[in-house]
């Protein structure tokens, strides 16, 4: 396969990952605001905007209508919801030919409904449902990607992707939720984790495994280390590992199997009860690192391989 | 003039070379002036040669050498039959390059390598004052060439810019004839540059050799276009009229469209061995005695 065709396929899975977390991430917030005096908004906001790395770039005032608009339908912001669909239409239409005609039409179908939607309006008076609404277009996405494709490299660069965003999404909605607990002191009722878990899809599952009281630890174990649930991070992790062996030619021996091995045994082994509270913020912050490092080594192993080429010319005298 | 052309191309490599690309344009071109009786390639390591015409009309050999390798040799051997092409008779006048200029803006615009500045322009300007003929104003632009710059190997590079050639005033058979065509272009006449071989013991003087076989590189000159003739070939290089002793491979806005070797590979740095054209004549096979 052309290294360009796989970097598509791998930042398509990224990108519709990206546009599910990113509202994921939103409505995370939006509940929480629900339950919380007015007075912590703007708080609320400024900590979404810093754990997606954007408060270098946003400028506007950190309320509802301003964050929200920046986040779901602002084109100048590469990250927005309706950016990052526009993009994986990009890539999905010159991949035409390695992608299933469903996979094309469930990305061109959502991005064109997203275009023309009124989306400030949505966020505005809606925002619920229009979260929703995306957070169910990218399932089918990926849906459709699993029904539908080869068990072959193409999709597993997909499945790269689309595992290595959400590791490292999942680890930023732990930080949104723990940097409030531990920055402002504020107890976090039954409520507030029962919109974390929801957040992720886990509020069932967690209950399967543990029981209704929601002990806080035991969230944070769940959505960081539970092997089984496809959300958690280890799962991620353990996802891109699986496939990184197979991508590979030489297996893990290489500076991106090291990379990988190395993040997913950090967050394999951990203390939990130790870094649950002062400690789990730079834990967070850690793992996310090591992510970026996999992220670079995946690009640098198999789309940047043409970087060390050299060149022979010959010069006529 | 019958010449059997043999072109050898070595790398040297530090480190084994793998995944080696390379487009080849070591081929004479078939030109009213010009015959190919044949034409051979082949490489160590040994690998298939795939071969087509390209845009410009050069003939374009290429092959890829995936194994490991130390040393890459590229041999290309033809023989071909020359005759001098005419000089033009033409009385275009300068004026006439006017009406010429929608249909060669490709050899009229600035190219990678023949990008002029003001001071390239006017000297353009300065040869050609005074004169409305054509071929003389052509003529005079690429003698200027030849009397501003010294031909001096190793001072520059391939990818030297043609302004600095001019500061310098100094440079090999391609600077010299991308200065030309800068020139040309400048003041509206369409001009291109040819990759070729040169049968002559200096590539600065194109003297008929001695020796019946010579040891020399790559050549490079160009072509403008004279309005009721075509394309003119002169060598900025030398100061003699095109005559048989140069066999033209292919045309094109400059270097980078005809470069005699062009390619991609993975590992250690290289050594160049560099080019060797060797260049034998056969009177024998010379059915009209050309020089005696």
């Amino acid at each position: 396969m052309l290294s360009r065709h796989a970097e598509d396929l791998y930042w398509l899975g990224r990108y519709v990952e990206r546009a599910e977390d990113t509202a994921r991430m939103l409505d995370v917030t939006f509940h929480h605001l629900l339950e919380s005096p007015p007075a912590v908004e703007a708080t609320a906001w400024r900590e979404l905007i810093e754990i997606l790395y954007l408060d270098q770039v946003f400028e506007g005032t950190l309320d509802r209508p301003t964050v929200s608009g920046y986040l779901v339908t602002d084109t100048n912001n590469p990250g927005s919801i309706l950016s990052s669909v526009a993009r994986a239409r990009d890539n999905a239409r010159g991949l035409r030919d390695r992608i299933s005609t469903e996979l094309w039409e469930a990305i061109n179908v959502f991005y064109l409904e997203l275009a023309a939607a009124d989306l400030t309006l949505g966020v505005e008076q809606r925002a619920y449902a229009l979260l929703g609404d995306i957070k169910s277009r990218c399932q089918l996405i990926n849906g459709v990607a699993a029904q539908t494709m080869p068990r072959d490299e193409g999709y597993r660069f997909i499945v790269l992707g689309l595992m290595l965003e959400r590791a490292e999404m999942t680890c930023r909605l732990l930080a949104i939720r723990y940097a409030r607990l531990v920055n402002t002191g504020e107890r976090m009722g039954f409520h507030a984790w029962v919109s974390v878990l929801k957040s992720v899809s886990a509020y069932e599952a967690y209950l399967k495994s543990h029981d209704a009281s929601l002990d806080p630890t035991r969230v944070l174990e769940f959505l960081l280390l539970d092997p089984a649930f496809p959300r958690s991070v280890l799962y991620c992790l353990r996802q891109v590992e699986q496939q990184l062996e197979r991508l590979t030619a030489d297996g893990l021996q290489t500076d991106v199997g090291r990379a990988i091995g190395r993040v997913r045994a950090r967050a394999e082994y951990c203390d939990v009860s130790s870094i649950a509270g002062e400690g789990l913020d730079s834990f967070l912050e850690e793992l996310q690192t090591e992510i970026y490092q996999v992220a670079d080594q995946v690009d640098l192993y198999f789309f940047r391989s043409g970087a060390d080429l050299q060149l022979h010319t010959v010069q006529s005298v | 003039m019958h010449l059997e052309i043999r072109y050898l191309n070595e790398f040297r490599y530090s480190e084994p070379a793998r995944e080696s690309h390379n487009l080849l344009r070591a081929c004479p071109q078939v030109t009213p002036h010009q015959t190919v009786v044949s034409y051979v390639v082949d490489t160590t390591p040994n690998a298939k040669i795939f071969s087509y015409v390209d845009y410009w009309g050069t003939r374009v050999d290429e092959f890829g050498v995936r194994e490991p390798h130390d040393v890459l040799s590229v041999r290309a051997t033809s023989i071909v039959d020359t005759t001098p092409p005419p000089k033009p008779d033409s009385v275009a006048d300068l004026n006439e390059f006017d009406a010429l200029r929608p249909d060669f803006v490709t050899y009229l615009a600035p190219s990678p390598h023949t990008r002029w500045d003001d001071a390239i322009a006017d000297m353009g300007r300065k040869a050609i004052a005074g004169t409305s003929d054509a071929v003389f104003a052509v003529q005079t632009v690429c003698d200027a060439v030849t009397d501003h710059l010294a031909y001096r190997p190793g001072t520059t590079d391939v990818g030297v810019d043609v302004t600095d050639v001019l500061h310098h005033g100094q440079g090999v058979c391609q600077d010299f004839a991308h200065l030309a065509i800068a020139m040309y272009r400048s003041v509206g006449i369409p001009a291109r540059y040819v990759s070729g071989y040169l049968y002559a013991s200096n590539q600065d003087n194109a003297v008929q050799p001695d020796a019946a076989e010579l040891e020399v590189q790559t050549h490079a000159w160009v072509e403008a276009f004279i309005p009721g003739h075509g394309w003119w070939q002169l060598d900025p290089t030398n100061p003699q009229p095109i005559g048989e002793l140069h066999v033209k491979i292919g045309h094109g806005r400059d270097y980078d469209d005809v470069m005699p070797l062009r390619g991609v590979y993975h590992g250690g740095s290289r050594h160049d061995l560099g080019v060797k054209v060797t260049i034998t004549r056969d009177r024998l096979a010379e059915p009209f005695a050309t020089d005696q």
